[in-house]
């Protein structure tokens, strides 16, 4: 098992986030995360990688108890996050922002070998690669926070709502670009979505999330029938 | 790419030689020049930064430069070694030059939270007050070797950028920068208040440095011509200063450089890309006091007496300035920035009282016309992998 998520709880000052969240994915898997505006799905990233920290509950990655850890050493285990938005470095270059993403790299010929791979995959970026990152479109920003994260060659990436305030045929782009990853490249996926339809379309299962708490889960089959996601989240 | 490594013309080869023939031309004339001359080259040097940015000549200049890194090395060293001379062997025109040095490196460690982090110090002085009153202490009341003092310095700072730099790790932006300038009249109140650091007094009797048996406060003769011992310090200070400016770059385009400006974009982000904030913030500050602190023993062992006043508030807004001016995170720019600024506040001692005032006015005026400052930074280059 990659990561598991024990019975976590978290709070805002006084005001209860996450309460009782148990999940787990394993090595290779892809899985999703279903919930509304607000039911607490970024807070459940931000708690993955220690921004956030529960007050009960645990997290282990690999068998290690990451719970008390800081967020830089969670990354160093081989997480990798796409933020949802403000998640780059807007003032630094294309390439500095990527260069970030493996931050923990040390071998600079190693990681231009693999910025050639990743950029193959984003001939756009490469273009733009002197470029700050925020003059960059919506859509260019996602694919660099996507292509930034492939390079930290981590086992697990988290994927705060991709296909959000995109155009539908940038949406479908991102997500050609997630599929490719997860046959090609074997890491394994937490997609967060409200965008059930293009989710469902890559992940193998998934979780509904309300108000904080787990309130379903199955397989890509089972939620795709699920009558609450069907109501609220496949919408189209 | 490509394009950039045919010449159109021969000369373009010997540009960046020539182009630092004439800026220590330039150097020498502002130096030894009225006050007007020094802020027609300082137009000048705008104007043209200014037009060359316009048309990408500075990032060609930048790589000439790269891709004949050893020949203009070698004209700078001669220009250094020169400088003396073309000087004309004036101590006044001397001193000039060695205080710019002095100066350039506080002003290239204060880049370090400056320009590279973001974090306003307004404790450069104190830091380098610091370094000098240990070399000061270390020689004085304990009779060490200057060299020993530098070291001395060199350790101190080291562990005092650390407890300055502790503050930015709980706060940011307008607070820091209250916290630094509290540090700042502390450290002022605490030399004015110690009797053994000379209190009000200062401390006199500083020994100079010695190299090979030889004081560097001796005159020396060169084909009959008596050459003040000022041109010892200048080959000093600016040894020093050309290795600072190479490790300052080394730093801007290493992981530990790039970690800072993520720092400067947003902290929590940078958490999120591995980033250990807390090690490569102190790291900043650490590393940045520890140039204040070589250039605090050299200006102890330059002047041979140092007093409280010389590390005041005033002296840390000069040295912010002069990073402002130069270009953040651009050390390069940082230096002419400094080397400029000590320049002109010397030729405006003719105004006395108004010095500060008119120092004001061509500050905003400069930094108005061209607001990044003289030379800003410059996009890091990454080797590239093989396209397949
Ligand atoms: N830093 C914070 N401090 C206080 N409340 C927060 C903070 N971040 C998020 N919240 C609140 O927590 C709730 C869940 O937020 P979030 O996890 O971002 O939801 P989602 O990503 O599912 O839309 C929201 O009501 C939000 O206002
Ligand atoms: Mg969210």
């Amino acid at each position: 098992m990659l990561l598991e998520l024990s019975d976590v709880y978290t709070k805002y000052g006084q005001i209860p986030m996450l309460q009782g969240v148990s999940m787990t994915i394993d090595a290779g898997d892809a899985a999703c995360v279903l919930g509304s505006n607000g039911a607490g799905k970024t807070t459940l990233l931000k708690t993955i990688i220690g921004i956030v920290k529960p007050f009960q509950g645990s997290l282990s990655y690999r068998g290690e108890n990451i719970t008390p850890l800081p967020s830089h050493k969670i990354i160093q285990r081989g997480i990798a996050i796409v933020p949802e938005r403000e998640g780059l470095f807007p003032g630094l270059s294309v390439d500095d922002n990527l260069r970030l993403g493996a931050y923990y790299e040390k071998d600079k010929y190693a990681l231009a070998q693999r910025k050639e791979e990743v950029l193959a995959i984003f001939p756009r970026l490469r273009e733009r690669i002197s470029q700050q990152a925020g003059t960059l479109s919506g859509g260019e920003r996602k694919m660099l926070g996507i292509a930034r994260a492939i390079l930290a060659n981590p086992q697990l990436i988290l994927m705060d709502e991709p296909s959000l305030g995109l155009a539908p045929a940038l949406v479908n782009e991102v997500y050609g670009v997630i599929k490719k990853i997860k046959e090609e490249k074997k890491i394994a996926l937490l997609i967060i979505e409200q965008n059930a339809q293009k989710a469902l379309d890559v992940v193998d299962r998934g979780y509904i999330m309300q108000k904080g708490s787990i309130i379903g889960s199955g397989s890509r089959d089972e939620l795709s029938e699920n009558e609450i996601v069907k109501s609220s989240y496949l919408v189209s | 790419m490509t394009e950039n490594k045919i010449y159109t013309h021969k000369i373009e080869k010997l540009l960046p030689s020539l182009g630092v023939v004439v800026f220590f031309a330039a150097l020498a004339v502002a130096i030894t020049g009225s006050l007007w001359s020094t802020l027609i080259i300082l137009i000048g040097m705008t104007g043209l930064l200014i037009y060359g940015e316009k048309h990408g000549q500075v990032d060609r200049a930048y790589i000439r430069v790269e891709e004949r890194r050893s020949s203009t090395l070698t004209v700078l060293i001669i220009c250094i070694v020169l400088l003396p001379f073309i000087l004309k062997g004036n101590s006044y025109f001397l001193h000039i030059a060695v205080m710019a040095g002095i100066y350039a490196i506080v002003a290239l460690g204060l880049n370090f939270q400056i320009g590279s982090m973001g974090q306003v110090n307004f404790a450069p002085a104190a830091m380098f007050g610091v370094g000098a009153y240990t070399s000061a202490m270390v020689t004085v009341r304990l009779g060490a070797s200057p060299w020993i003092g530098l070291i001395a310095a060199m350790i101190v700072t080291a562990g005092m950028g650390i407890v300055f730099g502790f503050p930015a790790l709980k706060t940011r932006g307008f607070y820091f920068s209250l916290v630094t300038i509290a540090l700042q009249t502390i450290f002022i109140l605490l030399v004015v208040n110690t009797e053994w650091l000379g209190g009000p007094n200062g401390i006199p009797g500083i020994p100079a440095f010695s190299l090979f048996g030889q004081s560097l406060k001796k005159s020396g003769m060169l084909l009959g011509t008596p050459i003040p011992y000022q041109m010892n310090y200048i080959y000093l200070t600016f040894t020093l200063l050309l290795l600072l400016i190479v490790i300052s770059k080394r730093l801007y385009s290493s992981r530990i450089g790039l970690a800072w400006n993520a720092i400067e974009e947003d902290e929590i982000v940078a958490s999120t890309q591995g980033i250990n904030l807390t090690k490569v913030k102190l790291l900043s500050f650490s590393i940045g006091s520890v140039f204040a602190g070589i250039a605090g023993s050299l200006y102890a062992h330059y002047t041979s007496f140092i007093g409280v006043e010389d590390f005041d508030f005033n002296k840390s807004l000069i040295f912010i300035c002069m990073v402002l001016l130069g270009g953040m995170d651009n050390p390069i720019g940082v230096t002419i920035g400094a080397i400029m600024l000590t320049v002109i506040d010397e030729k405006l001692r003719i105004f006395a009282d108004y010095r500060m005032l008119m120092y004001s006015i061509i500050l905003i005026v400069v930094l108005v016309v061209r607001s990044q400052g003289l030379l800003p930074k410059r996009n890091r280059k990454y080797p590239l992998g093989e396209e397949n």
